[in-house]
């Protein structure tokens, strides 16, 4: 299952295309100054 | 008191939590000793149940037991924590995420099932789909999609047989085996 999820991961990572589930709002997440 | 109201009556108790606190969806959780004018309460949102969570947090800080993340952290921790979620969360891409849901709702009535058949496994399969396809909306095989519902469907069914055992161990206190009983008879 691990392994399994880290592929899904790595392969979002790699892909350019914008997708709008949950995943991709944890991967854009990041700290910024302005909130 | 207020943990056997909650046991025998959770609704009637959750909803005397509304009004106290001006209409917000609000869990009074044990021991703790909440103000709500000081908490801030002032407007009356049923859907702002994460910053009154997180007030009340910020009146029990010995509670270890609920961490400090987003929901039960203020101050500057919680802004922190806020903005490190905010460029990944906004109006379009939630838009987006009731699209994928919407779409997987369609997917599942095109095979629904007519007449008087039992839908249960289908509901199942439903929630699960709904749940993995909003976290990860990507097409997966037929395979991998019933194996992974496979340990779903095992999990929830662990969890309920835990929680009905555990809630057995509240039918004194709770009454639910006396009303139980006494709805048989009628």
């Amino acid at each position: 299952m691990k392994a399994m999820i880290r592929d899904i991961i790595r392969q979002r990572q790699a892909d350019p295309a914008e997708y709008d589930d949950l995943l991709n709002m944890l991967l854009c997440a990041r700290y910024e100054d302005s909130g | 008191m207020r943990a056997i109201r909650m046991a025998r009556s959770p609704i009637v108790e959750v909803g005397e939590n509304m009004k106290k606190f001006g209409g917000h969806l609000s869990a009074i959780l044990p021991a703790s000793q909440v103000d709500p004018d000081e908490a801030g309460f002032s407007t009356t949102s049923c859907a702002n149940i994460i910053p009154t969570i997180r007030n009340l947090r910020c009146h029990q800080p010995r509670r270890p037991a609920l961490r400090n993340g987003l929901v039960f952290s203020n101050g500057d921790y919680w802004l922190q924590q806020r903005r490190l979620i905010q460029p990944g969360i906004h109006t379009k891409r939630l838009q987006g995420l009731y699209g994928i849901i919407i779409r997987t709702i369609e997917d599942a009535l095109t095979s629904f099932p007519t007449g008087g058949t039992s839908t249960f496994i289908r509901d199942v399969r439903l929630s699960f789909d709904l749940a993995l396809r909003s976290l990860i909306d990507i097409p997966l095989s037929a395979d991998t999609m019933t194996r992974l519902s496979q340990v779903f469907i095992d999990v929830q069914s662990f969890s309920s047989t835990i929680s009905a055992a555990l809630l057995r161990l509240f039918y004194p206190i709770n009454g639910r085996r006396k009303r139980s009983s006494e709805s048989q008879q009628r």
